[in-house]
C-alpha cells in the first residue's frame, strides 16, 4: 500500500478510521479501513459512499482521494481533518459552547456544504457534529456519507431510519418517507443550536421521546399543521400529542443574537415545507450584516478570534471594513456573500462597484463532475 | 476533474435556459409570510405591468400543482430544480460509453445484448427493483463492456454484477439481491466468489461512478415540468424507454434525449399535441429510431419486456403500442411550417404567456384515465415473423442473429415464484399470438 498507517483515530459502525501518511508525498491523511463480508460484497454503504463522495469536490466537503480494494477490505483515502466539531467544542468552547464569531464562521461553512449536496442531489442524512471535521485552519468540513444517497427530482420515497436521533427532523420521526433536503436543514439548525450553547437542542430517548423533547422547545404544531404534514406525507400516522407552548428560543439560548435566533427559528420549523433551504440560509442577515449595534455580544477583533484563521473570516473582516467606509448605513441590501452564480439565478446583474472578490467561494462552490 | 469555467457555464444556460425566477427568488410555497431576507426586488429589471401579471399568473399555478403533487406525496424539491438539472446534463455526459469500442470486443457481439437485457429485466422485475436500477444496470455494463474485453461465458456474470451494484446504489437494502439468490438464478453457472470478484473489478473499471441521471430520473423531471403528463402516456414512454436498452443504435444517445424522445412518441401515439419546442434534433432522431425499429421488428420485442409492460398497473402500455405497429401505424414528421409559435421560446416565458391553453391540456392530462377499449381484440390475424423477416435491412446486421450463441443461464423456478401478491394476474393473451406465434407451447401465465 502506498500510505504507511499511524494510529487508530476513531471507530464507525462499519469502519475503523486510522490517520495515514502517504509514502510518495509524505502528505496526512485519513484511512477508513472498512472489511467485507464475504457474503454481501461491497456494503452498500461504502458503494454509496464512494460514489457520491467522488462527485461532490468543495471546500466543506471532505475530499475523498482515493479507493483500495483488495479482497477482505476497502479502504478510503481522505483529506486529514484534526478533529470533529464536537471534540473541538470540548476542547476549545467553554463549556461546549464556542465564541459568537466561531458560530458564525462554522455556521456558515456548513451550510456551504450542505447547500452544495443539495444542488448536487444528495442527501446526507446524517449530519451531527461527529459528522463535521474541522482542520488546522478553522475550515469545517462535512464527512461521513455513509447513509447519504441521491435524490431525484421530484423525490423518491426513502427509509425513515435515518439520521441520528437527536438530529432527526420532526417529519422523519412522524415517519415520514417522502422527506427531502429540508431533513438536513433540521440537522443544521440542532448543530447551530448546539454550538451556541454547548450542549445539544433536543436529547430524546427514543422516538416518541425524541418529538415530545422538540414539542417542549417549538411548540406543539398546531392541527392545521398536522394536517399539512400528513397531507404532504401520506404515509404519516398522526397522533394525540400533549399541547405544549412554545418557548422562545431567546430564553432557551440566552446568548444567541436576535438574528441567530432569527435564522434559528426558520432552520427549525416543523412543517418540512416551510424550513428555509440551505442555499437561501447562506443569505440570511445573520451572515450577511456586518457587525450588528444591537447584537447582545461584540464581535471579537481579529487577534482576540481564537481558531479560524481561516480566510472567511479575515475576508469578512476586510469587507466589512470597506462595506463600513462605502455603506454605512445599510449593508443588507448589498449582502456580501451573494456569490455570481447566485446573482445569475435571481436574474439580477451582479453588483460590481465597491466590492472586493467575494472570497474563495466563488471558484470552489462550482460544479465539479468527480473523476 | 473538469475545469468549470465561466464561459462553459454560459453554454450551458444558452442552450437549457434557465426558468426565468420568481421575484422572491425561490418559490417554495411559504404563505403569506415571504421572508423579509428574500430579495425584494430586482432593481435592474424593468417589468411592464402585463409581464409582471403573467408572472403571477405563471408562478399561481405552479404553485397550485406544486401543492397538487405534494398531496400526492411527491416533492419537486424546486429550489434545487435547475442546478440539479444543470448537474444532470454534465453527469449525463462525463457517464457516456462507448458503442465503438465495444464494436471491438472479440467475442460479444450486438445480437447477445437484447438475450442479456432480457434475462436483466425479467429479475428487475422479479426483485422489485426500482426503475432507475435497470437503467443504471445497463450504463455500468455499458462502461465496463467499452473498456475491458469479456467472454461470452462471462457476459451474464457481468450483468449481474451490474444488476448487483445498481440495486445496492438504488434500492433499499432489503431489496438488494443476496449472492445466494444472484447464484441461483444463473442457475450454478458462477459461483458466489465468481459475483463477488467481478464486482469489484466491475466497480473499480467504472472508477465507482454511479452517478449517472438515468432515462427514468429525466422522464421524471420532465414530467412534473410544465406540462404534467397523464400515467398512462408515462407508463408508455417508459416501455419505449425500456425499448432503447436493447439495441445498439440507441447507446448514442444521452438519456436525456432517450427520455424526452420516448415522451414524445408516447404523445404522439396517444393522440396528443405535439410539443415542438421540445423536439430537439437529437430527439428526433430518436424518436425515428425508435419508430423505425418498431415499425419493422415489433414482433421481435422481447416478450419478458412486453408481458411486463402489458399488465394493468403499467395500462397496458405494451398491448397498444405493439397493436399501434401492428396495424401499421407510424410517427408522421409534421413538416415544422404550421408551428403554432416560434420554437426557440423558452419553457418558461411559454407558460406565462399561453397560460389559458397550458391550463386546459394539464386539466386533462389528469383526467385521462381513459381505457384503451382492451376488450375488443383488433386485428389478430396480423402477419407477424414474416411480416418483421421481409423487412429486415442490411442496416441491422448486428442484430442478426448469428451462429454464435448467447442464452443466459435462467432459473426459471426460482424467477416463477417470486412476486405472486405484487402482480395482478390479468396478463393480456391476446396480444401475444400475433408477436410470437412460434411460442404457443409457452406456460400460461398464471
Amino acid at each position: 500500500m502506498n500510505y504507511v498507517q499511524l494510529e487508530k483515530l476513531g471507530e464507525g459502525t462499519y469502519a475503523t478510521v486510522y490517520k495515514g501518511r502517504s509514502r510518495t508525498t509524505n502528505e496526512i491523511v485519513a484511512l477508513k479501513e472498512i472489511h467485507l463480508d464475504a457474503e454481501e460484497g461491497t456494503p452498500s454503504t461504502a458503494i454509496r459512499e464512494i460514489s457520491l463522495m467522488k462527485e461532490l469536490k468543495h471546500v466543506n466537503i471532505v475530499r475523498l482521494y482515493d479507493v483500495i480494494h483488495t479482497e477482505t477490505k476497502l479502504v478510503l483515502i481522505f483529506e486529514y481533518c484534526d478533529r470533529d466539531l464536537k471534540k473541538y467544542m470540548d476542547a476549545h468552547g467553554e463549556r461546549g459552547a464556542l465564541d459568537p464569531a466561531t458560530v458564525r464562521s462554522f455556521m456558515y461553512q456548513l451550510l456551504k456544504g450542505t447547500a452544495f449536496c443539495h444542488e448536487n442531489r444528495v442527501l446526507h442524512r446524517d449530519l451531527k457534529p461527529q459528522n463535521l471535521l474541522i482542520n488546522k485552519k478553522g475550515e469545517l468540513k462535512i464527512g461521513d456519507f455513509g447513509l447519504a444517497r441521491a435524490f431525484g427530482v421530484p423525490v423518491n420515497t426513502f427509509s425513515n431510519e435515518v439520521v441520528t436521533l437527536w438530529y432527526r427532523a420532526p417529519d422523519v420521526l412522524l415517519g415520514s418517507r417522502t422527506y427531502s433536503t429540508s431533513i438536513d436543514v433540521w440537522s443544521c439548525g440542532c448543530i447551530f443550536a448546539e454550538m451556541i450553547s454547548g450542549v445539544p437542542l433536543f436529547r430524546g430517548r427514543d422516538n416518541q421521546d425524541q418529538l415530545l423533547h422538540i414539542m417542549r422547545i417549538i411548540g406543539s404544531p398546531d392541527d392545521r399543521t398536522l394536517r399539512k404534514i400528513s397531507a404532504d406525507s401520506p404515509e404519516i400516522v398522526i397522533k394525540q400529542f400533549p399541547r405544549y407552548p412554545k418557548i422562545p428560543f431567546q430564553q432557551v439560548l440566552p446568548k444567541a443574537s436576535p438574528q441567530a435566533i432569527d435564522l434559528l427559528e426558520r432552520l427549525l420549523q416543523f412543517d418540512p415545507s416551510k424550513r428555509i433551504t440551505a442555499a437561501e440560509a447562506l443569505t440570511h442577515p445573520y451572515f450577511t450584516s456586518s457587525v450588528n449595534p444591537n447584537a447582545g455580544y461584540s464581535v471579537p477583533t481579529p487577534t482576540s478570534m481564537p481558531p479560524p484563521a481561516y480566510n472567511y473570516g479575515a475576508q469578512q473582516q476586510q469587507q466589512q471594513q470597506q462595506q463600513q467606509i462605502q455603506q454605512p448605513t445599510n449593508s443588507y441590501q448589498n449582502p456580501m456573500h451573494m456569490q455570481p452564480a447566485m446573482y445569475q439565478q435571481m436574474g439580477q446583474v451582479q453588483p460590481q462597484p465597491n466590492m472586493p472578490p467575494a472570497g474563495n467561494y466563488q471558484y470552489q462552490a462550482g460544479f465539479h463532475a468527480g473523476r | 476533474m473538469k475545469d468549470i469555467t465561466s464561459s462553459s457555464k454560459n453554454v450551458r444556460t444558452s442552450v437549457y435556459p434557465r426558468k426565468r425566477p420568481s421575484p422572491h427568488g425561490i418559490s417554495k410555497s411559504r404563505g403569506q409570510n415571504d421572508s423579509p431576507l428574500l430579495y425584494s426586488s430586482h432593481p435592474n429589471i424593468r417589468k411592464s405591468p402585463r409581464n409582471v401579471k403573467a408572472e403571477q399568473m405563471a408562478r399561481k399555478q405552479r404553485e397550485a400543482q406544486i401543492s397538487a403533487l405534494r398531496r400526492e406525496g411527491i416533492y419537486l424539491e424546486e429550489e434545487y430544480r435547475e442546478e440539479i438539472r444543470r448537474y444532470m446534463h454534465e453527469m449525463e455526459q462525463y457517464t457516456m460509453c462507448s458503442a465503438q469500442s465495444m464494436d471491438q470486443q472479440p467475442e460479444i457481439r450486438w445480437h447477445m445484448r437484447p438475450c442479456l437485457v432480457d434475462f436483466l429485466v425479467e429479475i428487475h422485475f422479479n426483485f422489485r427493483l426500482r426503475p432507475e436500477t435497470l437503467y443504471l444496470t445497463l450504463n455500468i455494463i455499458d462502461r465496463y463492456v467499452s473498456r475491458r474485453i469479456v467472454y461470452v461465458k462471462h457476459y451474464q456474470l457481468v450483468g449481474c454484477a451490474a444488476l448487483w451494484i445498481a440495486a445496492k446504489f438504488e434500492d433499499a437494502k432489503e431489496r438488494v439481491p443476496s449472492v445466494q439468490d444472484l447464484v441461483q438464478i444463473c442457475r450454478d453457472t458462477y459461483d458466489e466468489s465468481a459475483f463477488i470478484q467481478m464486482e469489484q473489478h466491475v466497480l473499480s473499471t467504472i472508477q465507482w461512478t454511479l452517478g449517472h441521471p438515468t432515462a427514468e430520473a429525466w422522464l421524471r423531471l420532465i414530467c412534473c415540468g410544465a406540462t404534467p403528463e397523464g400515467t398512462r402516456v408515462q407508463h408508455i414512454t417508459r416501455f419505449l424507454m425500456e425499448i432503447t436498452l436493447f439495441y445498439r443504435e440507441f447507446v448514442f444517445y444521452t438519456p436525456s434525449a432517450i427520455a424526452q424522445a420516448s415522451l414524445t412518441l408516447a404523445r404522439y401515439l396517444c393522440g396528443r399535441p405535439r410539443q415542438f419546442y421540445e423536439e430537439t434534433d437529437e430527439c428526433l432522431e430518436v424518436v425515428e429510431l425508435l419508430d423505425t425499429r418498431l415499425s419493422k421488428h415489433v414482433n421481435d420485442l422481447s416478450e419478458t419486456l412486453v408481458k411486463k409492460y402489458s399488465y394493468a398497473f403499467y395500462s397496458k402500455a405494451s398491448t397498444f403500442v405493439v397493436q399501434y405497429y401492428l396495424q401499421g401505424g407510424r410517427f408522421a414528421r409534421q413538416p415544422l411550417v404550421s408551428l403554432p409559435m416560434t420554437p426557440i421560446r423558452s419553457k418558461s416565458s411559454r407558460s406565462s404567456i399561453t397560460t389559458p391553453t397550458s391550463v386546459s391540456t394539464c386539466g386533462s392530462d389528469y383526467s385521462d384515465y381513459m381505457p384503451m377499449t382492451p376488450t375488443s381484440p383488433i386485428a389478430p390475424s396480423l402477419p407477424s415473423d414474416d411480416y418483421a423477416s421481409t423487412f429486415m435491412m442490411d442496416s441491422d446486421k448486428e442484430n442478426y442473429p448469428s451462429n454464435a450463441t448467447f442464452e443466459p443461464a435462467i432459473n426459471k423456478q426460482r424467477i416463477d415464484c417470486a412476486p405472486e401478491q405484487y402482480l395482478p394476474h390479468d396478463f393480456v393473451a391476446y396480444g401475444r399470438p400475433a408477436l410470437h406465434n412460434y411460442n404457443m407451447s409457452s406456460p400460461a401465465v398464471a
